[in-house]
């Protein structure tokens, strides 16, 4: 193994130290050890066993100062070794990152150490393995881009490291600690380079990807303008750099899934490791104090029986001084005696009388003595089962005493023991405790050492893969986010090419666009493009509410039947243009919306503020209409029609039914006011017979209008949003309250008094296109009398039309010209090429493709100020008078040829009855 | 470029309301038919062109609203009109009724211009009223020519559009024969010069 790297250059080519656990590198690992974590077991061998080895030996806390300078000479060796290694690493960044290592094969229970040759491949990220150095082909390879780097501290003496990746964790193992290392911040460094390199040139792509769009989309409209068909080459080439796009996005989605858990686990590892040195110190804590309550009772009981003791040996003194008293006694006695007899038997009488004195006398004495004796015989025997009893207490003792020191070398051992533990993680002080005794504790010393040293590295280590990984973790979601923005962006683009892509699509169909069979093809055909174009822009929420099925939510088809194909195109178009441009500004707006009523607490009864009124005109959201609605009309009625309830509607529903004329006419146009809706298209429609309710109780309201075309449009819009009574109540409110009061009378003399005040607004406002129409004769109120007419229900896509209606319920009829004039302003360059033979057919073109309501919306109410009610009035009056001085010249004429017709007539009549009767006469 | 058109002329369709003039003009335009057409508010516009002789006509053709109301409105559109076309529907005697009051409007409106009668919905004998001897009898009181159509069936469309596409044709180039007329355009406002208003109406 040395050898071998001896004999290939390796950047980790350094002089190991020579310590235990170079040796422990060296000695083969068993094949065998096939446990899941054979590791944590060794560990808890070599710690067992170090923990046996130092209760063998009776320690001595001591300090060997020749022993810690070895460690100290030995620590400085790692470090300068370490230093030499990173200054190898540093020296050559430049070169090749390649070298042999161990690899763990992972096929099965057993696993194989193969001896790998290992090269960095820069272009690719990856770790290239071979069987041998001069292999150009690899075995395998790691992505290092997505890898994490661990290893296992307990097994640090194998060397072992492992590099993970989201599909399998490699095992290798290095020749030394110092190259596992070097291998490990090598790759790191790598990593950590390859990625910047990745985001460089990922930004870079995405700058080309744009650059290409850009390249195609002129090519686009250059074949657009050609009308060639080039764009298939282009319009596939973007395709396949959006999928190339979409791979790196996936790249980082994993792996930022796949950092995670190994983030966690790399904290855990060393959370674990240092949990090692609290506990130890806590049972060091423990063990100073005597522990053993046991002992402290003994101890008591030897107390108390040696005062009993004591107490005995007095009482034993006391009673020996009291015989020492009697017999001090007995022989003063004896004298006595002696001295007496001497006497008596000096004198016989008196011996007579002292032989009876001392007879008496000796009785006495001899019963005390023998009371006496017999009392020294009990205090004898008293004495004896004292000492006896002594005996007995000392023997007592001696055990106690005994077990006391047996407790206490059980004390000792195991405080020697806890030692020993201490011994193993406590830094030298405590170690250097065995060095005294045994040579080999020296060794083990250096190891412990060795195993702290590891513990930091690892530690560090650890750290700094953490720290790696958050930071490139960090870098690669920013990045994310950025690729994300500018996915969209491309998509939006995409989506762009695709609206041209298919005006290129219908080009090619045009010959045959009257054909029937053909038109539906294409229809399908849009609908599919349309389909795809929603699924693919699903980042533009507009999108989501309109499902290009058929509908749009309030019902309306969005193609009609007679829709030509380039109409259509036009349609696609403008609409998915606008959806791109206005998704920021109308989510804003959203959002707004919510706010408000989220503050004001409000979703019904919406009062009229200023801030109301400035929201509503930028457009009421789906969810809000209805209700700011049936506010902005109860309004508008609150003050002429109080006494309008459902009752009042149901009591001209009954009246209507009379009214034969109005009936008629509303049968005949029922399925003729929106029949682009799915709510009025059949006879069955959910609309229909509210529709004819409304218009008939309507007609009888206002008999002075009855029922005039045009009004059915507007109160099938109230429909789509209101109840029938409320829709009804919309009707009075816009009809009687809000237009003129002759808007939809016998001569409509009001709406044609509006075109003339429009026309003149015109002029004022936007005065090239006035005179360009003036010069042409193009009598541009054709156009507008219908949008004025049905409040832009005629000719204006639904979403745009229902924006102006939220206006025009909120700020009353100057919204029409505020509108009209906005539609000529924006579109007015185009206006000006149109061709005076075909101009109104495309303004109508126009109008139905104007989907940019937020521009328009703009224009209305910041771009053709001043904009005075009083102006409107004014302009009114003088034209109303106008029109109702020719309407009544236009009567009289009209009259007149009627009257002339008749006359006519009956002349014919008369003449071809004379004729007649020339006949019968000439054939009498 | 070639030029987009030789002659360019605007015509009218008139008649009661629902009586199928959009319907006319939707086959003849853009040969479809809906059984549904939206009701027309004051006037909506299709464009056709044929060929006839070697020229190519652009053909303007007004569909206008047929309520009553509306006359006061329609009666501008008759400025600079070439051709009408006065529809009934063969089903409905009233909308046949008020023919003469069209051709009144008319006569009102223009000083001379060229008109076809066209009796619409020909397409199902158990609902027609209008009879064809009837029909034609007025036609003749009037000078005109009398179709029977259906926009549904397609029936007799085309053969409309071309008559009144020959006629005024026809008139045009008579007129320009007798007159140096001007070159032709559509005279829509008010404000035209009485004396383009002679050249075609």
């Amino acid at each position: 193994m040395d050898g071998q790297g001896q004999d290939l250059p390796s950047p980790f080519d350094i002089p190991g130290n020579s310590c235990n656990i170079r040796e422990a590198l060296t000695s083969p690992v068993s094949p065998t050890n096939s446990s899941p974590s054979p590791c944590v077991e060794q560990s808890w061998e070599i710690l067992h066993r170090n923990r046996n080895r130092s209760l063998d030996i009776d320690m001595i806390p001591n300090f060997n100062n020749m022993s810690l300078m070895e460690i100290e000479s030995g620590r400085s060796e790692i470090s300068i070794a370490a230093k030499r290694m990173s200054s190898v690493v540093t020296n050559r960044v430049e070169k090749p990152l390649c070298g042999h290592l161990l690899k763990m094969g992972n096929n099965g229970w057993i696993k194989i150490r193969k001896d790998r040759w290992f090269k960095y491949i820069p272009e690719t990220g990856r770790l290239s393995y071979f069987r041998s150095s001069t292999d150009y082909i690899p075995l395998g390879s790691i992505p290092i881009s997505e890898a994490t780097f661990t290893y296992n501290v307990d097994q640090i003496e194998k060397c072992q490291f492992q590099i993970n990746t989201a599909n399998r964790t490699y095992d290798l193992q290095a020749k030394s600690e110092q190259e596992m290392m070097g291998w490990l911040r090598e790759l790191q460094g790598k990593r950590k380079e390859f990625i910047s390199l990745e985001n460089n040139m990922l930004t870079e792509s995405v700058k080309s990807t744009m650059e290409d769009l850009e390249s195609q989309k002129k090519e686009l409209s250059l074949i657009e303008a050609d009308k060639g068909f080039k764009r298939n080459r282009g319009h596939s080439h973007s395709s396949h750099d959006f999928s190339h796009t979409q791979t790196y996005h996936d790249n980082f989605s994993g792996l930022s899934s796949m950092l995670k858990p190994h983030v966690t686990k790399s904290s855990t590892i060393f959370r674990n490791n240092s949990n090692n040195f609290p506990n130890s110190g806590s049972k060091k804590d423990g063990s100073s104090p005597w522990p053993c309550d046991k002992c402290q009772d003994y101890q008591k009981q030897i107390n108390g029986l040696k005062g009993q003791n004591d107490l005995l040996t007095q009482q034993l003194e006391d009673k020996c001084q009291v015989i020492k008293t009697l017999q001090s006694a007995m022989r003063s006695l004896d004298i006595q005696y002696r001295s007496i007899s001497a006497a008596i038997e000096s004198s016989p009488n008196a011996k007579k009388k002292l032989s009876n004195v001392s007879e008496i006398g000796t009785q006495d004495f001899s019963s005390i003595l023998q009371d006496l004796n017999e009392e020294i015989e009990i205090l004898k025997e008293e004495k004896s089962a004292c000492e006896k009893e002594n005996q007995d207490l000392q023997d007592q003792l001696q055990t106690l005493e005994e077990i006391m020191q047996a407790k206490e070398n059980v004390i000792l051992s195991l405080t020697k023991e806890i030692y020993s533990l201490e011994h193993t993680d406590k830094p030298p002080p405590v170690d250097a405790v065995l060095l005294n005794h045994e040579p080999t504790l020296q060794e083990r010393l250096y190891e412990s050492k060795q195993q702290i040293n590891a513990y930091k590295t690892n530690t560090e280590f650890m750290k700094k893969e953490v720290d790696d990984i958050l930071s490139l973790h960090k870098q690669k979601e920013e990045n994310l986010n950025l690729l994300r923005d500018q996915f969209s962006n491309l998509e939006a683009e995409h989506d762009k090419l695709k609206g041209k892509y298919l005006i290129l699509l219908k080009e090619l169909n045009k010959p045959t666009a009257c054909n029937f069979l053909d038109s539906e093809l294409l229809n399908n055909m849009l609908k599919e493009a349309l389909n795809e174009t929603r699924t693919r822009a699903s980042t533009i929420s507009i999108t989501d509410h309109l499902n290009f099925q058929e509908y749009d939510p309030y019902g309306f088809a969005y193609f009609d039947l007679e829709m030509s194909a380039e109409q259509k195109e036009v349609l696609i178009k403008a609409y998915l243009k606008t959806l791109h441009d206005n998704k920021v500004e109308e989510s804003q707006h959203n959002e707004k919306w919510n706010a408000y009523v989220h503050r004001t607490g409000r979703r019904e009864n919406f009062p009229q503020t200023k801030e109301l009124k400035d929201l509503i005109r930028f457009g009421i959201p789906q969810t809000f209409r209805k209700e700011v609605w049936k506010s902005m009309i109860k309004k508008h009625i609150a003050k002429t029609h109080i006494d309008l309830d459902e009752s009042y509607y149901k009591n001209l529903l009954e009246l209507s039914q009379g009214q034969t004329a109005a009936i008629k006419q509303v049968q005949l146009d029922l399925l003729r006011t929106l029949p682009n809706n799915k709510h009025f298209r059949r006879e069955d429609s959910d609309g229909i017979k509210k529709l004819n309710r409304v218009l008939l109780a309507f007609s009888y309201h206002n008999p002075r209008i009855g029922y005039c075309q045009g009004i059915n449009r507007i109160a099938a819009i109230l429909l789509l949003l209101l109840d029938e009574f409320d829709a009804f109540l919309g009707m009075v409110a816009i009809i009687d309250v809000i237009m003129p009061q002759d808007y939809y009378t016998d001569k409509l003399l009001d709406s044609q008094a509006d075109q003339r005040v429009f026309n003149d607004f015109l002029s004022e406002k936007i005065p090239r296109l006035a005179s360009y129409l003036q010069k042409e004769s193009l009598d541009i109120s054709l156009i507008t009398f219908n949008w004025f007419f049905t409040v832009f229900v005629d000719g204006f896509p639904p979403d745009l039309m229902f924006r102006i209606w939220d206006c025009f319920l909120s700020e009353g009829c100057k919204i029409l010209f505020r509108y009209s004039l906005a539609f000529f302003k924006m579109h007015e360059e185009k206006l000006l090429l149109f061709p005076a033979s075909a101009y109104f057919k495309l303004v109508k073109e126009l109008s139905e493709s104007t989907f940019d309501s937020r521009r328009l919306c703009h224009i209305a109410f910041y771009e053709l100020n001043p904009l005075a009610t009083r102006d409107v009035n004014r302009k009114r009056q003088m034209h109303q008078a106008d029109v109702k001085q020719e309407i009544k010249e236009m009567d009289a004429r009209r009259e007149s040829a009627l009257r002339a017709y008749k006359e006519r007539e009956t002349t014919v009549v008369r003449m071809s009855e004379l004729e007649n009767n020339e006949e019968v006469y000439n054939s009498d | 470029m070639a030029r987009e058109y030789d002659h360019l002329f605007k015509l009218l369709i008139i008649g009661d309301t629902s009586v199928g003039k959009s319907s006319i003009l939707l086959r003849f335009a853009d040969n479809l038919f809906s059984g549904t057409y939206i009701t027309t508010i004051g006037v909506d516009f299709k464009i056709r062109t044929m060929e006839m002789n070697g020229e190519k006509i652009k053909l303007q053709i007004w569909d206008t609203a047929g309520q009553e109301r509306f006359r006061t409105i329609t009666a501008t559109y008759y400025r600079g009109t070439h051709g009408v076309i006065i529809v009934y529907d063969v089903t409905n005697a009233d909308s046949f009724n008020n023919v003469k009051r069209w051709i009144t409007e008319i006569e009102n409106n223009c000083d001379y211009v060229d008109k076809v009668l066209v009796g619409n919905k020909d397409d199902t004998p158990d609902k027609k009223v209008v009879t064809l001897t009837e029909a034609q009898r007025l036609a003749d009181s009037q000078s005109m020519t009398l179709f029977e159509t259906s926009a549904k069936e397609n029936k007799n469309i085309e053969e409309v559009f071309d008559f009144i596409t020959k006629k005024v044709l026809q008139t045009k180039k008579e007129k320009s024969s007798k007159i140096d007329t001007q070159p032709e355009g559509i005279k829509l406002r008010k404000s035209v010069p009485k004396g383009k208003k002679a050249n075609c109406c």
